[in-house]
């Protein structure tokens, strides 16, 4: 059995779960029949957690053990009907030519291959190693940052299936917590697109980071101009970002409205005293 | 404290800049926050205006304090990367790079308006800013904006 197999362009990353699988591979043919002799070539076992009992009973059960190096890795030839594997043994530092019957491959786990398109289709980020990516890697790890979507099990990246089945339920939970309302509450701090204003030139569509500002036909825009942007309450973050980039300051953030944050200081009001707080922050002084 | 001649806007030892700092609520706020709860001192010409993340930073906003009368103006981050709403500090840097293209077009030092990117630990770094913010600015003398105007035969508010 052959570990970390991997052909040039495959992804280069641990997937976590081969070593554990290919321990229980054969510590079950070890069970069927003892006399069998089963050798993994590996880089390195990563078998974390209790699983590491697996490694301790593959041992016990004479399953044996190579090193290879990333330098050195196992070649496998063909040989009238069998196959020979020459591989170079790290801690005896000396070549082996073994003959199989089988040789069994862990290759790496990748993204199934729809992954790209449907983050692209439902606006959702991939890690570099092109999964999803969660909200946050402690804190909320079967969100995403778009509210409504949920994700779980090797969506995210390659687990075992106890693990896909807790960040199920924990998806599940998540996902309750939307369904069992008969209303949601968003936060107050939301962006606001007054179409009057608003003379659809997709600013906000292309800077928000999380991809919500729409343009829709149905709110005609500026001068009745054919369609304006629609900013989803229950989606939006409120980070802000459109507010400040819309040429037409077309948006606001509501409580952060332009009015709350700068206040012009004007006429007479600038040579008196009467301030107000946000004022004085901005440098207005009597 | 080192004098520096050039620009000598008169009293420069006893000018006290007027600095307004937009922090976002998130690392922004937290390094506010860490540096109250570990009592470091920092100075208190700086007035704070919140906002949900940099990214909202608006060259309005930050045009305005100028014209209202700061010295200074500067933007505390999360740091790149690690902004709450994935890239609004980035566009905010953008944002304030450009407003300091403006500031210098009409004569005032860009150097009056900065950025600081920490995380919400970082209470000394937050300290520190505003500091060096106060120093620069200090250094630097009043806003050329609290000149009296050399032309204009009266003076416009707003
Ligand atoms: S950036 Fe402003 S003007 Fe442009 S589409 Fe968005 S709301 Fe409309
Ligand atoms: S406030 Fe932020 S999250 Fe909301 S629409 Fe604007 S850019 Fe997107
Ligand atoms: S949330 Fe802090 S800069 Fe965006």
């Amino acid at each position: 059995m052959i570990q970390c197999v991997r052909p040039p362009g495959a992804p280069d990353y641990c997937s976590r779960t081969c070593c554990t699988n290919t321990l229980k591979n054969a510590i079950r043919l070890k069970m069927l029949n003892p006399q069998c002799q089963v050798i993994v070539l590996y880089k390195n076992i990563v078998t974390y957690g209790f699983r590491e009992q697996f490694y301790t009973e593959a041992r016990r059960r004479g399953v044996i053990f190579m090193r290879y190096t990333e330098e050195q890795p196992p070649r496998v030839v063909p040989d009238n009907g069998r196959l020979r594997v020459h591989v170079t043994d790290l801690s005896l530092k000396r070549p082996f030519e073994l003959v199989a019957d089988r040789v069994v491959l862990s290759m790496s786990i990748a993204p199934a291959e729809e992954t790209a398109s449907l983050a692209r289709l439902l606006q959702l980020p991939l890690s570099p190693e092109g999964f999803f990516m969660e909200a946050h890697l402690k804190m909320r790890p079967m969100d995403f940052m778009q509210e409504g979507v949920f994700l779980c099990g090797m969506a995210h990246y390659p687990k075992f299936i106890e693990e896909s089945i807790s960040h199920a339920l924990a998806a599940a939970g998540r996902a309750l917590q939307v369904l069992s309302r008969e209303t949601l509450h968003v936060g107050g701090v939301v962006a606001v697109v007054d179409p009057e204003q608003c003379v659809g030139c997709l600013t906000c569509v292309r800077t928000c980071p999380f991809g919500i500002p729409t343009i829709r036909n149905d709110r005609p825009g500026v001068g009745g101009l054919g369609g304006s942007a629609y900013i989803e309450p229950s989606l939006c973050q409120g980070c802000g970002t459109c507010t400040a980039e819309c040429p037409a300051n077309a948006i606001q953030l509501l409580n952060y409205l332009d009015v709350q944050i700068v206040q012009p200081v004007q006429g007479d009001w600038a040579h008196g005293s009467h301030l107000t707080r946000r004022q004085w922050s901005l440098g207005a002084r009597p | 404290m080192s004098v520096t001649p050039e620009p000598d806007r008169d009293n420069h030892n006893t000018f006290e800049p007027q600095i307004t700092a937009f922090y976002c609520i998130y690392c922004g706020y937290m390094a506010a926050d860490t540096a109250g709860v570990l009592r470091l001192q920092y100075p208190a010409n700086v007035t704070f205006v919140r906002l949900p993340c940099t990214g909202k930073t608006d060259i309005r906003y930050i045009l305005q304090a100028f014209e209202q009368g700061a010295d200074g103006v500067y933007v505390v981050a999360c740091p790149v990367g690690n902004c709450h709403h994935v890239r609004g500090n980035e566009r905010g840097y953008a944002r304030v790079q450009r407003a300091r293209q403006m500031l210098e077009a009409v004569g005032i030092e860009g150097e009056r308006l900065d950025m600081f990117f920490m995380s919400g630990g970082q209470g000394a770094t937050f300290a520190l800013a505003a500091q060096q913010m106060v120093d620069r600015i200090r250094r630097l003398g009043p806003s050329p904006l609290k000149q009296p105007a050399r032309a204009a035969p009266e003076q416009h508010h707003g």
